[in-house]
Parts: C-alpha cells; structure tokens; sequence
C-alpha cells in the first residue's frame, strides 16, 4: 500500500506543516505544486531523523515529488511546463504511470482553453500508456477545474466519470473512435456533508455564478487499477496535529498556510 | 511410455556468492544514510561481449548531478575484478583483484580515500547552499 500526499503549496515556506502531515499521514510519496522551498531543504526536513525520502528530480519546474525509494524506480517518462509523466516501477510490483499535473489557473486561461488543454493532456497520457504497454495510470494535481467541468467529462477530454461501474466499461466509442475512461473519486468531495472540507480551493467573485468552494485538486484513476484503489482512502485535508490549515470559517488560511487544502490518498501496489 | 530422462545437471546454488554488483550495491544504499539522501549512490551495470561492466555512480539529485568514481568489470566468473577507471592513487592500469577480500579492501580504502571524501564534501556543500 503507497500513501500518496499532493499539496499546492502557493508559493508558501511551509516546511514544517509538510513534514509534520508526512510523518503523520506515513507518506510514500510526496507531490507538490508551486513549491518554492529549495528541494535540498525539504529533502533535510523530511530526513531530520531519519534519511527515508529521496528527490525524484524532473524536468517539470511547476511540481516536485519526494518518495521512500531512490528516484531510480519512479523514472520521468514525459515531461513539460505544466505535466510530469512518472513509470513507477518497484521490484516485484506492477508498474504504474503517475501523471502528475497543474494546469493553468482559471484567472489567466478560459474555460474553453482549459477543456481544448485537456484533450491534449489526454492524448498524452494515451501515448505514454501505449509506449508503457499498460493502462495503469494514476493521475494527480491541481486541475484548476472541478470535476463537472467539460475538459474534466469529455470524451475526448479526460473522460473522467463519478461513478466505478461506469469506468469499468473501461472506454467508449463515439463516432468511430474509443475513448479509456478515468474514474473520479472527487465527485465524492463535492460539497460539505459528512463534515468534510466542502473543495479545496475558495473563490468568490461578484459576478451571476461562482460556486465558492472549488475542487480543483484532484486525483483521476484509469479502471485497470481499480481494483487497487480504495475511494474511501481520499481525503482532503485542513488539519495538521494540532494547527488548522483553514480560516475560522473553515475556507483555506492562505495567509498562514496554503490556499489549497493537501490531498491524500492510496493505492495498493 | 518413454523411459524418464536421466538429470545430469548438479545441485545448483547461487546463495552463497557475493558478486562485485551485490557488493557495491551494498555501499552504495550506505551513502544516503550519512547525507540524508542529499548525494547519493548508485551501480550502473552493462554487459560488453563476455566482460560484465559495473559504474560506481555518486549522485546530487537535487542538482541532477551524477559523478563516476569508478568503473570495474569481471568476467562471469566474477574473480578476477578489474579495475577499469578509479580516483587518483586507487587506480593503475591492469589493476586488479583475485578474490573477494582484495576487492573489499580495495573498494573500502577507494571509499575512504581523501579524494572521494572531497567529492562528497564539495557536493554536501553545494546541494546546501
């Protein structure tokens, strides 16, 4: 079992508060966004007792992953500004691809550029499953778009669907052309029941439509891993030990934290 | 019914070797424990014809710097090892080791020579910096 960790840190020296829910989330491995913290400092950080992590260096400036095992067995396979295509290969397991993504935010890209961006990210991760010879992917990031938008559903998009009996089709055709389906765990995290964090991200604007809380921080899954992902296993976390990462009204402290929540989440390897 | 093949082939057991690549194996997952993962180390192994060729790589991941300190190779015998490029005063050419403990001993003192301890320490400083 491999505990996953993605945050989009904001830029923010949050040092402490990311060793801090490693060591008490037991993270295998650590993605982050927008992180501005020197690897070689973090990489001390989360080594100060013991030397556990390793830098999986990329060529992606926007994302840094950390993991327990040397940067040998989690080799980039396609990098670009924004996507960072990982072959997770431990000994004696099946490899899987993590497609570690973050996508341009809504304050500078349309949402038509965001849906046309994801066919492209789409077809990339396809290509990678081709060269790779299996579909086991495990997509992971700040979309900057939530799970209902058209790039997030689309069949030419990322054609990622709320529902596993749906992703067990596992494609669709349409018009002559099959499309892989991914499965989206984050329709789940929609909203506040269960006293859950309502998103992971808080906008507001005055303008006709905003839905305030946003889940824009999202992890996809492709159905050949299905059986070794538990959708009860994700959670959207705003509570480090003792400190909050949210303002009193619960929205994420962006002034003293992040403001996105950090993601969390498991697969069986 | 056909008579049952005659096994000539012995008891085989490979346990007990301890190959030149477990060897350097074995230091080389060493090295980040005294770095915190800051350098660390790796083999690199190719086959070239009858020859098995081992590169002793130290790495600064977070630089994505990689420095060979040296190269060795054996044939599938494993003894002799021969040592094909190594830090200055560890190495001559045609050097090489006819056991496990000359390859030990010669590996201990290429680890702790002034030299690789230079390496390391100028590396340490710049991934810090």
């Amino acid at each position: 079992m491999l505990t996953f960790l993605f945050w989009n840190t904001n830029g923010k020296p949050l040092v402490e508060a990311i060793v801090e829910l490693v060591e008490e989330q037991s993270v295998d491995i650590l993605i982050l966004a927008e992180c501005e913290v020197a690897p070689a400092k973090l990489l001390m950080a989360l080594n100060r007792n013991v030397s556990l992590f390793y830098f999986a260096p990329g060529n992606s400036p926007r994302l840094v992953m950390f993991t327990k095992f040397p940067d040998r067995y989690v080799a980039p396979a396609f990098e670009s500004d924004r996507v960072s295509i990982r072959r997770l290969a431990l000994p004696a397991r099946a490899e899987i691809l993590l497609a570690l993504v973050h996508f341009p935010s809504k304050l500078y890209w349309s949402e038509d550029s965001q849906m046309l961006e994801c066919t492209v990210l789409a077809a990339t991760i396809v290509d990678e499953e081709r060269r790779a010879g299996h579909s086991r992917t495990v997509m992971i990031g700040d979309l900057n778009m939530n799970p209902f938008e058209k790039g997030m559903v689309g069949a030419s998009g990322l054609h990622a669907t709320m529902a596993r009996t749906v992703a067990e089709r596992a494609s669709r055709v349409i018009q002559g052309n099959s499309y892989p389906f991914f499965y989206n765990p984050m329709w789940g995290h929609l909203g506040d029941w269960l006293e859950r964090p309502p998103g992971s991200f808080y906008y507001e604007r005055a303008e006709q439509v905003t839905y305030f809380w946003n889940t824009f921080d999202q992890v996809l899954v492709r159905p050949a891993l299905l059986d070794r992902f538990r959708s009860k296993e994700v959670r959207i976390i705003d509570r480090v030990g003792g400190t909050s990462l949210a303002m009193l009204d619960g929205r994420p402290d962006g002034q003293n934290a992040s403001d996105h929540f950090p993601l969390l989440f498991k697969v069986d390897l | 019914m056909p008579e049952e093949a005659v096994d000539f082939w012995p008891e085989l057991n490979s346990a007990k070797l301890r190959t030149p690549l477990l060897i350097l194996k074995e230091q080389a997952a060493l090295l980040g424990k005294h770095t915190q993962n800051l350098v660390v180390a790796s083999v690199n192994t190719q086959t070239s014809s009858a020859e098995f060729v081992h590169r002793f790589i130290i790495e600064a991941p977070t630089l994505n710097y990689r420095y060979e300190l040296f190269i060795i190779s054996h044939d599938l015998l494993l003894y002799p090892v021969q040592v094909l490029s190594g830090p200055l005063g560890h190495f001559t050419l045609g050097m090489k080791f006819n056991t496990e403990e000359e390859f030990v001993k010669w590996l201990k003192d290429v680890l702790n020579s002034d030299q690789t301890k230079r390496i390391l320490g100028s590396l340490i400083a710049q991934v810090e910096a």
